[in-house]
């Protein structure tokens, strides 16, 4: 068997689950890292396929339910670091709802006297909770976010963000991969920023969120153009 | 598949990639018959099948951006998942599958006909024909790791076969397969 034959023949194997082991292992190490093997697996994956045109069957429409709700964030992670996540956004939706109820009492002592008492809204469904943690290893920065009044207003507690001329930026990445500009946000104190209506359909589970360190007062282009302070992916709780 | 389904499925994927739950709901409706069918042919019963379904899907949500459309089809990616999940599931439920290989002469028909609708297609055909062409052995090992998911040593044992003739005619039938495969 040629070289390359041989290759064919373990991207089949691989393809199939033969391989077990350390073999199966190198495989999947070769997968990751050589396209042309990449491409075998690809070719055996199409060619094997037709085995299962076995026809079409209706699932019940329960089905998509309880995907639906399972979704949660768009997070490729392996589920124990998934886990140790979910975590710390939980720890840190905690801080940011402490934060988010002192400066509620803070703002209700400021404010102007009280209108008379009326009955309370009618409550309709409570808003998802979400969350995002904001990180960046190497810089060690940490901001807790979490979204407020569907999407209406976030809350940034910014953990540890260090800057020293230039402002933090804050961007909202949904899925068409274009950032939207939230406004530059106090590095050193919780705050709360106001987000424009254009941009609230933007703030729900799966879309990313950055600072970007940029000249003082924001970016100038509208686009990032600074580095990447913190990013991390809004999620549910 | 419409025309340009196949497009449109990969455009899909890259939006579900991008954390789009509607694309996930797009891509849903087009494919959930056809993976239904896939998880069913593994998994005969609906109750199995269908949890089998949800993790594909949820495994499509979380990975949708590890498809790359240089290395094959949309709906070919949209299948390999929906079989590794219901092997998964397979496997799980049923221990091992460690009967006897059966020699058929042929690849099995789907044995439900009450669901499945049969569908035949010219590569369906090729691919057969091909299979007629290693050896029935040979054939029914790559169906027993296709189907049941089962591995070199899983096939030595249940072929009583030692495991280095298992996967040297393995191998070998391989080979054959992918040159009567060729274009």
């Amino acid at each position: 068997m040629t070289d390359r034959e041989n290759d064919i023949v373990v991207a089949g194997e691989y393809a199939l689950g033969l391989l077990e082991g350390e073999e199966r292992q190198a495989a999947e190490n070769r997968l990751a890292s050589e396209p042309a093997f990449a491409a075998d697996v690809g070719a055996w994956t199409r060619d094997l396929a037709p085995l299962l045109a076995a026809g079409n069957a209706q699932p019940s429409e329960t089905v998509w339910d309880r995907i639906e709700s399972r979704l949660a964030a768009n997070d490729d992670t392996p589920a124990s670091s998934r886990d140790a996540r979910l975590g710390r956004w939980r720890a840190a939706a905690g801080a940011a709802s402490a934060i988010a109820a002192s400066l509620a009492l803070v703002l209700l002592s400021r404010g102007p006297a009280p209108a008379p008492q009326t009955a309370p809204a009618p409550q309709a469904q409570p808003a998802p909770t979400m969350v995002a943690s904001l990180e960046d290893e190497e810089r060690g920065s940490a901001v807790a976010i979490s979204v407020e009044d569907r999407g209406r207003g976030l809350v940034v507690v910014p953990v540890r963000l260090l800057t020293q001329t230039r402002s933090a930026e804050l961007w909202v990445i949904p899925s068409d991969g274009t950032p939207r500009s939230l406004g530059v946000i106090d590095n050193a104190a919780p705050s709360r920023v106001d987000i424009a209506p254009r941009h609230r359909e933007h703030l729900r589970a799966g879309a990313t969120l950055a600072i970007s360190l940029e000249p003082a007062g924001g970016s100038p282009t509208g686009s990032p153009t600074g580095p990447i302070a913190a990013s991390g992916k809004i999620n549910l709780l | 598949m419409p025309p340009g389904g196949s497009a449109a499925l990969a455009e899909g994927l890259r939006r579900v990639a991008g954390g789009e739950r509607a694309a996930l709901a797009e891509v849903y409706r087009a494919t959930s018959t056809k993976l239904f069918g896939v998880c069913l042919r593994i998994l005969p019963d609906r109750g199995d099948a269908e949890d089998a379904l949800q993790e594909t899907y949820l495994n499509v949500w979380r990975n949708a951006g590890r498809f790359d459309e240089a290395r094959g089809s949309a709906i070919a990616w949209l299948v390999a998942v929906a079989r590794n999940r219901s092997i998964d599931r397979l496997r799980g439920r049923k221990r091992i599958a460690n009967e006897p290989l059966a020699l058929a002469d042929d690849v099995p028909e789907p044995s439900e006909g009450a669901d499945l609708v049969a569908e035949r297609t010219q590569e369906n055909d090729r691919l057969r024909t091909c299979l007629d062409t290693v050896g029935r052995l040979e054939a029914a090992m790559i169906q027993a790791a296709f189907f049941e998911g089962s591995t070199y040593s899983e096939l030595a044992e249940r072929a009583a076969t030692p495991l280095g003739t298992v996967k040297s005619r393995v191998r070998r039938a391989l080979l054959k397969l992918r040159e009567c495969l060729q274009p």
